[in-house]
């Protein structure tokens, strides 16, 4: 910092001819019209000749385009959605995903994932097909949910043609040779190690809460790979799949920036009538299994000391996840639970805070602000097409689970009670802020109008979501359907991950929490009191040291006397 | 269309259907019964669910169900048990004579044996019970029309250890969703009491794949407990 200033004096000191020339840096940028060449004084209130005339995007609060949606005849529908700018995405949405694999080998969503955008019946290459999408400006990428994958492409608009018919051959005529079916192979082996060693563990987390809270069954199988099955899979047992669940009525074209017209003859030129890599054989078995909620339980045990990526030590954390189900984002009470997990929000306890961040939600206040040892208390809203799931992740260390999980149990308990009139308006202002807010970006957009059309064939345009969020009152007695389904099933589902063990007695007062204190072994393992005991209310209930009663009724009305 | 399964002619038939298995059943000791009542609500046939209450303990509370228990010593045999238990949860007092018959058990997960037993108990208003608060939260009757309709039927497969093992029946769009053994149940006396219009859903626990006819002949007792 010094040596600079030092410099600049010296420059600034230099007298002569050539300290002057040392002070002009750059390449001589040479504007024709200001310095008086062709133009002479062209003032600035007047637009420069030669020079195309711009376009402005005018905001005034409503929705210039509306979705429009057309199905071809093959049944694959097209949906589009305009957009002022010069670029646009475009995508395929299909309705596959982990949750139609119960007859199939678990993971191939996952390999289909890997091996998107990859050598094709037209490109010979990934990188043939990047080429292609970079004369456009392109990107492209796919992602795989439980219920959906998505391969998309954002581009320039004037390349909408080549662009729909990059997309058809990349769903459709894919040449999965071995090369890339193995490199896929080494590429989910990598992502299942990264996924065990990272200190962050959410979708790990994610996964075992929907194996507990769907045991066996659609939405609870298997999102990522097991590692039995990585070496199992070949272009054959892709192909069984594909050639039931890749048929043009679980497909959705969906295009943001693009004119629905174009959009339909480009899909009717490239998708329609197109005999598909694996043969055009009518599906046989589709499985339409409805998600059945079970409830349950589901531990890992993992030491967890050696996970910091750098020299400092990451703090050795128990987590856990309790959830109870909720209601599918068709339903009517889908907007009470979106304002609810709004309302109890919840972050990490490291987090700066500051406006909009939901420092006054429900975990944030009675939970994270009042027990300073608890590092993560956050709620999560899952939702598909006939179930979803409302879950809390929470973390502390091993030593305090007992109270973390009689905490949040707690907090579940007060979502059936009454709910602030302020509180409620805040949870409806910040949902209806955060959904304008993503809805601003192109990409978010094109999911959407692509989810919504997958489910139900038309979109509600954000200012209705807004409007049926802002209607939304929520009775004196707090949040009524939404709190009184989430205590239909008494069993909660949950997922622990840390060094923990559970003892199996489910005798009741044998719920004893007892720490082995310091020896030898330093991970910390732990030995706490029955889990399914705690958060078995009746049986908590029996436990006999307990000095006052503790009657947890999670369904219907709710009268808690909690003494913790 | 659903034939007219409460009529004289339609309980015959039912009856003479379920003899065979009734008698070889009745005699064998069990570990539960339910009973599954036939009722005409308004006219319409229905069958009678309760949700049990969410303040019992065990696996099963907050789901729907018939109404039945555990077998005391003290029963008879597993329809005086059913009777019992829908006279102590429901107050409803359905005498012997309008038992038509037992359908095939059912294995709960503890592989311990549930005999459905089906009665007719005639008309029946669902609003006028009284049940025992402790341990009937609720109690609604579904209409054998509104089981029959194929947008109210679903199925769900179940894996287990990584590979596809069963499938089982849900019926949907009622007050409260029916799953899992007692769904199973009504899929019994579905198939019993309207052969054609029902397509079975159960699959892949065992057991010989039966003619719709006489769904409660013989060998399903040990086919059962297979991966439930």
């Amino acid at each position: 910092m010094a040596a600079v200033v030092l410099a600049a004096t010296r420059f600034l000191r230099c007298s002569g001819s050539w300290g002057r020339t040392r002070l002009r840096f750059g390449p001589p940028a040479h504007r024709r019209f200001s310095s008086g060449g062709a133009y002479p004084s062209i003032p600035l209130s007047s637009p420069l000749p030669g020079v195309p005339k711009p376009v402005f995007a005018t905001v005034d609060g409503q929705e210039k385009f509306e979705t429009k949606v057309t199905t071809l005849d093959n049944g694959l529908r097209v949906a589009s959605q305009n957009k002022f700018g010069q670029f646009c995405t475009v995508g395929i949405l299909i309705n596959s995903g982990s949750r139609y694999e119960a007859k199939y080998l678990s993971g191939i969503a996952h390999f289909l994932e890997k091996l998107a955008f990859s050598s094709t019946a037209r490109f010979d290459s990934k990188d043939e097909i990047l080429l292609t999408l970079e004369k456009h400006g392109g990107i492209c990428d796919c992602q795989t949910s439980r219920d959906t994958t998505m391969y998309a492409v954002s581009a320039d608009s004037k390349g909408l043609d080549t662009v729909v018919g990059l997309l058809a051959d990349v769903v459709l005529q894919p040449r999965l040779t071995d090369e890339e079916v193995e490199m896929t192979r080494m590429a989910v082996q990598f992502e299942l190690e990264d996924l065990n060693m990272r200190p962050d563990p959410e979708p790990l987390l994610t996964e075992m809460i929907h194996e507990a809270a769907y045991r066996e069954n659609t939405v609870g199988l298997h999102r990522f790979c097991p590692a039995e099955n990585v070496a199992k899979m070949s272009r054959e047992v892709l192909h069984s799949y594909l050639r039931n669940y890749y048929t043009p009525d679980r497909m959705v074209l969906a295009g943001v920036g693009v004119e629905h017209e174009h959009l339909v003859e480009c899909a009717r030129k490239y998708l329609l009538g197109v005999q598909p890599a694996w043969g055009s054989v009518e599906a046989v078995d589709v499985d339409r299994s409805v998600a059945q909620y079970t409830g349950g339980i589901v531990k890992v045990e993992r030491d967890m000391s050696s996970i910091s990526l750098g020299p400092t030590p990451i703090p050795e954390l128990t987590h856990i996840m309790v959830g109870l189900e909720s209601c599918s984002f068709l339903e009517d009470d889908f907007i009470p639970f979106a304002v609810l997990n709004m309302m109890m929000g919840g972050g990490g306890s490291f987090s700066a805070g500051g406006p909009g961040k939901g420092m006054f939600s429900r975990l944030y206040l009675n939970v994270l602000n009042r027990h300073h040892w608890m590092y993560n208390a956050t709620s999560y809203h899952h939702s598909y097409e006939d179930t979803g799931l409302l879950c809390i992740h929470a973390s502390a260390d091993p030593r305090q689970v007992r109270e973390m999980v009689e905490i949040i149990t707690k907090e579940f308990i007060l979502m059936g009670g009454t709910v602030d009139a302020v509180e409620l308006e805040r949870a409806k202002t910040q949902l209806t802020s955060m959904l304008m807010m993503n809805l601003e970006s192109r990409p978010v957009i094109f999911e959407d109008v692509g989810r919504q059309v997958l489910a139900t064939r038309s979109r509600k345009l954000p200012h209705e979501l807004c409007s049926l969020i802002r209607e939304y009152q929520g009775r004196s007695v707090g949040l009524p359907q939404a709190s009184a389904q989430l205590g239909g099933r008494l069993a909660l589902p949950q997922a622990v991950v840390g060094p923990c063990r559970v003892s199996h007695t489910r005798k009741p007062g044998l719920c004893r929490l007892s720490s082995p204190g310091v020896n030898g072994a330093a991970k910390g393992r732990l030995w706490f009191a029955d889990l399914i005991a705690l958060l078995d209310p009746a049986v908590y209930l029996r436990a006999p040291w307990q000095e006052s009663p503790l009657w947890v009724p999670l369904g219907g009305a709710v009268s808690t006397a909690l003494s913790c | 269309m659903l034939p007219d399964c409460l009529s004289a002619e339609g309980e015959l038939r039912c009856r003479r259907l379920l003899a065979t298995a009734t008698a070889r059943l009745r005699a064998r000791p069990a570990s539960a019964a339910v009973l599954v009542p036939l009722c005409s609500v308004r006219g319409v046939p229905a069958l009678l669910y309760t949700l049990r209450s969410s303040r019992l303990t065990g696996r099963h509370r907050g789901d729907v169900s018939f109404p039945g228990g555990k077998c005391d010593p003290a029963d008879q045999d597993v329809v005086h048990t059913a009777l019992r238990e829908t006279q102590e949860e429901l107050g409803l007092a359905v005498p012997q004579e309008h038992v038509w018959g037992l359908l095939r058990p059912v294995y709960d997960p503890q592989k311990a044996p549930v005999v459905p037993v089906l009665a007719g108990v005639g008309p029946l208003d669902p609003q006028s019970l009284r049940p025992n608060s402790e341990e009937v939260d609720e109690v609604f009757a579904l209409p054998l029309a509104h089981l029959l309709q194929t947008q109210n039927q679903g199925y769900t497969h179940f894996c287990q250890g990584g590979h596809f093992r069963y499938t089982l029946p849900v019926f949907l769009h009622g007050p409260h969703r029916v799953w899992g053994l007692t769904a199973v149940i009504t899929e019994f006396a579905l198939q019993l009491l309207a052969p054609g219009t029902y397509q079975p859903r159960l699959a892949g626990l065992a057991h010989p794949k039966e003619p719709l006819a006489s769904p409660c002949r013989a060998s399903s007792t040990p086919g059962l407990n297979k991966g439930l």
